[in-house]
């Protein structure tokens, strides 16, 4: 039994975002399904799912055929299709239990009321089927983000008839998890996929692919560029068939960013920063230097942004910008400081406003003129701005909703240079961005930091930030334990001292 | 990606949606243009200054209601607020204060009761559909007691009551009047920052915050800028009614939303907007006009008002979805 999609086609008014798309998934198989930013890949596991209505096409599991048109999530649902979306959502202040039940209801008990010792014992056996260490009563939000992936792959899983069979949908799952909790959540998607389920992956880090992949279909623009059989599944196949030249031609148009170490002042310069989970970090940044923070999830590194960007008090320890304090102002970010926050959704998109009202949003005094708003101004410089970036829109009146994750991420970080801070603060630049994109998103970065800026980087992705920074601090339970640069900063070391580990060179 | 044609197409969908509202007002019109029953009244100058000269005072009300309700927020006193301001402007005419000042004093009473409502939301961190309600309520009651339920209606100055009356070239003074204040509010919110921020507040407070916008204050002004509003619609109910009775604002208040409501589905479909509260306005108008002259009973305004706002509210949903939610 297969699952096929045949000429899958889907416009949003001008543009077409799915372009006769074909795929094939196979029972057993993990199928990665790749493409850049906006080349389709979510808007097609939503007509899968029948969360958008496709134009025309016919998608057909076993011997069941349909209409992609005719595809509803109810039907979607009863042919075994489980999805978890890019926006994979659950809820941190509800409890594992509750976060199961939030798919398909509670057990139900005399006159309707919940039967909360079903619904554990329910989410005790999810728990072990699916090897996920958590306890029912945990809150959401005290799990590591890769538990909390899992918690949320078992809450689309749960009500399956057989286990076997089916497809499962995974949308970008690995966004925010670190190198070791994306093994761990390949281990289980493997496990998946040996029972029978046919599985669906999508994710910009192509480096996960080889060895883990059965099958690779490309999209570009919205259409099918080419499929991969797991033995030609490479990073730079991969990447040459994404963005169409070689990865070569990519990087050689990025420069790279050489800083003379010794001949820079200290601009940003944190002393025995104490506050939430950190509990003591001490940092410098100079002038035109890119920092990085690494360390585990819960280390600290988001709280420690924030209490440089001014939206988290610090406890004790200073803050100084140029020798001047950064003083606390009750929560109102600093003047001279932008952030690009770790959650785009929550904390920095306007869903239903414009990509021109986004990208001006912290500026939107500069079109200013004679007591009005210089709408065909601001426009032209969005445009160009729109250019610079590489931002795929329909227009740069389109709502920011319509664009695709990686576009958004990319306009916020325009948004944020367009403001000319002092010190750039970076949480997760470029999680959901193609390898094209987030080249670019370096590059901006890098051209923005050598007029002087300060740029303070976490990431996840520590091959990121040994090619991004120019050293990298190290955060171990809220501690900056050490720095690393050099011929030392590599992935691997980053990785071992993220552990709490001393690595010997050091 | 994006074919010329399809492009073109996508243009016109999207002028059809800004405009549906505005054909559908024409549409009605010619309709109670033709229909025997109106044919004779409907179509004449004095019927169009009747109309038009009615809905002076609900344009500024709505205006009221959509400074706050772009902020994401609900303004619930705007009726009571009205109806107070326009007894504070007519006992100072009736007490022979000068004009300016009789007008004055109700803009003021109305810029007050928003700084109370801000105050209280900002502040003491109330939800404003509680506190409006609230505050509404009180301003019910003082007024009562303040007038004795009585309406004021002597020694208001013909000056006044004229600009409610009167005409230039046809259009009603009092509405061109109103029309002023939709085009500074119209500037307000598309030519300024300060309009911006406050759809930024609406769209996405938390991120509004984080990029450096004093989200309380903001907040607080959209009240008082809303206030304001009110007693200008206030001020002006008295030169429209050539009186003011205590309970007048409250048949304001579900026109106002209902229209506010409505501006979503017409000129920037998506996003409440000042063009658009006043063509839903003209829609709403025209109905109950026609079905007034036509005889209905006083009831059927209320079911139209009572449904356009749901219908208003899921067709400014619908669009914002098929816009890609
Ligand atoms: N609701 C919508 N309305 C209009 N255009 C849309 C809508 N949803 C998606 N698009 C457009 O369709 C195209 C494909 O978007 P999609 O989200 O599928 O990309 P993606 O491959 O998932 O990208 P990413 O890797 O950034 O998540 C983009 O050009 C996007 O702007
Ligand atoms: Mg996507």
């Amino acid at each position: 039994m297969t699952f096929r999609a045949e000429g899958i086609t889907k416009r949003f008014g001008p543009t077409v975002a799915l372009d006769g798309v074909d795929i094939e998934l196979r029972p057993g198989e993990i199928h990665a399904l790749c493409g850049g930013n906006g080349s389709g890949k979510s808007t097609l596991i939503k007509t899968i799912t029948g969360v958008e209505i496709a134009d025309s096409g016919t998608f057909s599991i076993g011997e069941i055929a349909s209409a992609a048109p005719d595809v509803t999530p109810a039907r979607s649902h009863e042919w075994g299709i489980r999805c978890l979306h890019q926006q994979g959502s659950t809820f941190g202040s509800l409890t594992v239990t509750e976060n199961f039940a939030a798919g398909v209801g509670f057990p139900r008990g005399f006159g309707g009321r919940i039967d909360w010792r079903a619904a554990r014992k329910h989410s005790r056996e999810l728990l072990e089927e699916f090897e996920i260490d958590a306890s029912p009563d945990q809150l959401l939000e005290e799990l590591r983000p890769v538990t909390r992936q899992m918690v949320a792959i078992a809450r689309v899983l749960q009500d399956r008839s057989d286990s076997a069979g089916g497809v499962l949908i995974l949308d970008e799952p690995t966004a925010s998890l670190s190198a070791a909790d994306v093994d761990r959540l390949h281990e289980a998607v493997v496990r998946f996929a040996e029972t029978g389920t046919m599985v669906m992956y999508v994710t910009h880090r192509l480096g996960d692919l080889p060895g883990f992949a059965s099958r690779a279909t490309v999209l570009r623009d919205g259409r099918v560029v080419g499929e991969l059989g797991a033995s030609e599944i490479r990073h730079d196949r991969l990447v040459e068939m994404i963005v169409g030249v070689s990865e070569e031609e990519l990087l050689s148009a990025a420069s790279s960013h050489v800083v003379d170490a010794s001949a820079r002042d200290e601009r940003l310069v944190l002393k025995d920063v104490v506050g939430g989970p950190v509990k003591g970090a001490s940092l410098s940044v100079g002038a035109g230097e890119i920092v990085g923070v690494a360390g585990l999830v819960g280390a600290g590194r988001s709280s420690l942004l924030e209490m440089v960007f001014g939206t988290q008090e610090p406890q004790s320890g200073s803050v100084e910008l140029d020798g001047e304090p950064l003083t606390w102002r009750s929560g109102k970010p600093h003047d001279q400081v932008a952030l690009v926050p770790e959650n785009r959704v929550i904390d920095a998109a306007f869903l239903p406003l414009s990509l021109t009202e986004n990208i001006v949003a912290t500026t939107t005094g500069r079109c200013w003129r004679k007591g009005f708003l210089n709408h065909r101004a601001e426009r032209a410089e969005v445009r160009q701005i729109i250019a610079d970036s590489g931002i795929k829109a329909a227009s740069e009146e389109a709502p920011f909703q319509t664009l695709s994750g990686g576009n958004q991420q990319k306009a916020i970080v325009a948004r944020c240079l367009r403001g000319e801070p002092e010190v750039l603060l970076l949480d997760e630049p470029t999680q959901g961005v193609d390898f094209a994109a987030r080249a670019a998103i370096h590059e901006t970065i890098r051209t923005a930091a050598s007029e002087g800026l300060c740029v303070l980087v976490v990431s996840s992705d520590l091959e990121e930030l040994v090619l991004m920074c120019n050293k990298v601090v190290v955060l171990v339970d809220g501690v900056t334990t050490s720095t690393v640069s050099g011929p030392d900063l590599t992935p691997e070391n980053l990785e071992r001292l993220g552990f709490g580990e001393v690595v010997s060179s050091v | 990606m994006a074919d010329p044609r399809a492009h073109s197409r996508g243009k016109l969908s999207a002028s059809l949606e800004a405009y549906t509202l505005l054909f559908l007002a024409a549409l009605v019109a010619i309709l109670f243009a033709k229909l025997p029953a109106t044919a004779d009244v409907f179509p004449t100058a004095a019927n169009f200054q009747a109309i038009a000269g009615g809905q002076a005072v609900l344009i500024v009300a709505t205006l009221a209601v959509l400074i706050p309700l772009i902020c994401d927020e609900f303004d619930l006193s705007v009726g009571a607020n009205l109806g107070l301001a326009s007894v504070v402007s007519a006992s100072f005419m009736a007490a022979g204060l000068p004009l300016v000042v009789a007008v004055g004093a109700g803009l003021l009473s109305g810029a007050l009761i928003g700084v109370v409502n801000g105050l209280l939301v900002t502040r003491v961190g109330v939800n404003a559909v509680i506190v409006t309600l609230g505050v509404s309520v009180i301003i019910h009651g003082v007024v009562q007691y303040r007038t004795g339920g009585k309406s004021i209606t002597e020694g208001l100055p013909a000056s006044w009551l004229n600009v409610g009356s009167e005409s230039i070239f046809g259009i009603p003074v009092i509405l061109l009047i109103a029309l002023v204040i939709a085009g500074l509010v119209y500037y307000l919110l598309t030519y300024t920052p300060y309009g911006r921020q406050l759809y930024m507040m609406g769209a996405n407070r938390q991120a509004a915050k984080l990029v450096g916008l004093r989200a309380n204050w903001l907040l607080f002004t959209c009240f008082v800028v809303g206030g304001l509003l009110a007693g200008a619609a206030g001020v002006l109910q008295v030169a429209r009614a050539g009186a003011a009775a205590p309970s007048v604002g409250e048949s304001f208040t579900l026109p106002a939303f209902a229209a506010a409501f409505l501006s979503a589905a017409a000129i920037k479909p998506g996003r409440y907007n000042v063009w658009g509260c006043v063509v839903a306005i003209t829609f709403l108008a025209v109905i109950n006009g026609g079905l007034n002259i036509a005889g209905a009973s006083v009831y059927i305004a209320d079911f139209v008002n009572g449904t356009a706002l749901i219908s208003g509210v899921a067709l400014a949903v619908y669009l914002r979805r098929r816009r890609g939610a």
